[in-house]
């Protein structure tokens, strides 16, 4: 599979998809302008994964903020991980939150009910 | 005239936040860019951190400022001026109040005014439950939006938000929105 990588900006995350180096994180803040584009490439690269091979993927979401135009766009995302689970992939969502930010805890529970996948809850301490 | 009621407004505002127990901690009037987003975004939560606010304050009120500014962004429709906006956050007494105006179609004041008219009328947990139902919802604007960001500020604000729709001529209108955000 294809390398992703997207340099943060002041606005949107720094995305690494690296099936060589087992590196798979979205981190920091997102608001881009236009958050569906931003998220296209990573529901691009989610339409290649192998649905046959056993290779578990463990994507770390460490977000500070999330802009509502990007909680849509990342349901997209999750929605696509959770199509591709039924299909045959395995991968594990982290949800990382600091443990003083209920707010962003609160999205990751939305998002278990909204899109019904099961997300791996991490607190970071304050 | 656009450009006059903006800053007429925009002056007006500056002298009503300013006096005892009031002080403008950020505040800006000009044409809206994401750059511009990022730079009022970032500087309000400098100073709020340097000035001793909470950590969940700061980041309600980062939330709502993104909010706001990023609807300035997306839906300002004044094609031969930018988009021309002017934005205020202050201290007030206790609370904290963020104001953000800019110019939109008529047709789309009409919505805005609607849907914050549903808004207003609904509890906190009316609010979450009409979040999540939006949220469920897949059909979404071309540009990305599903008024989710008008929800987000109503439950950053605990509903504490009001908003002025000012026609400016047959076609346009202001729209400000102003949100009061305790630190309590």
């Amino acid at each position: 599979m294809e390398r992703l990588f997207i340099k943060e900006t002041l606005n949107s995350p720094r995305v690494i998809l690296d099936s060589t180096k087992k590196r798979f994180e979205i981190a920091g803040k997102s608001f881009p302008e236009n958050a569906k584009a931003f998220y296209q490439p990573v529901i691009d690269w989610l339409k290649d994964i192998p649905t046959s091979s056993s290779e578990k993927i463990r994507l770390s979401i460490m977000l500070d903020y999330i802009s509502s135009s990007s909680v849509i766009s990342l349901k997209q995302v999750l929605a696509k991980i959770k199509t591709a689970n039924t299909n045959g992939a395995n991968i594990e969502v982290l949800w990382h939150y600091d443990a003083s930010d209920p707010d962003i805890k609160e999205i990751g529970e939305e998002y278990e009910k909204v899109v019904g996948m099961k997300l791996e809850f991490v607190e970071q301490p304050a | 005239m656009e450009i006059t009621v903006l800053e007429n407004r925009y002056s007006d505002l500056l002298n009503r936040y300013t006096g005892p127990g009031k002080r403008i901690i950020v505040s800006f009037h000009g044409e809206m860019d994401q750059d511009r987003v990022s730079m009022l975004t970032y500087t309000a939560e400098h100073q709020l951190e340097t000035q001793g606010a909470r950590r969940t304050t700061i980041k309600k009120i980062f939330n709502i400022l993104i909010e706001l500014l990023q609807n300035v962004l997306l839906h300002s429709a004044s094609p031969d001026l930018g988009k021309p906006f002017y934005f205020v956050l202050a201290e007030n007494i206790e609370d904290y109040v963020a104001i953000c105006a800019n110019v939109v179609s008529n047709d789309a004041a009409k919505k805005i005014q609607e849907t914050l008219d549903d808004i207003k009328k609904m509890n906190e947990k009316q609010l979450k439950s009409h979040y999540l139902e939006v949220l469920s919802n897949d059909h979404y604007s071309a540009k990305g939006g599903a008024g989710l960001g008008l929800i987000t500020v109503a439950l950053k604000c605990n509903n504490n938000f009001t908003f002025n729709c000012i026609p400016l001529d047959e076609k346009v209108s202001l729209f400000e929105m102003t949100s009061l955000i305790s630190d309590k």
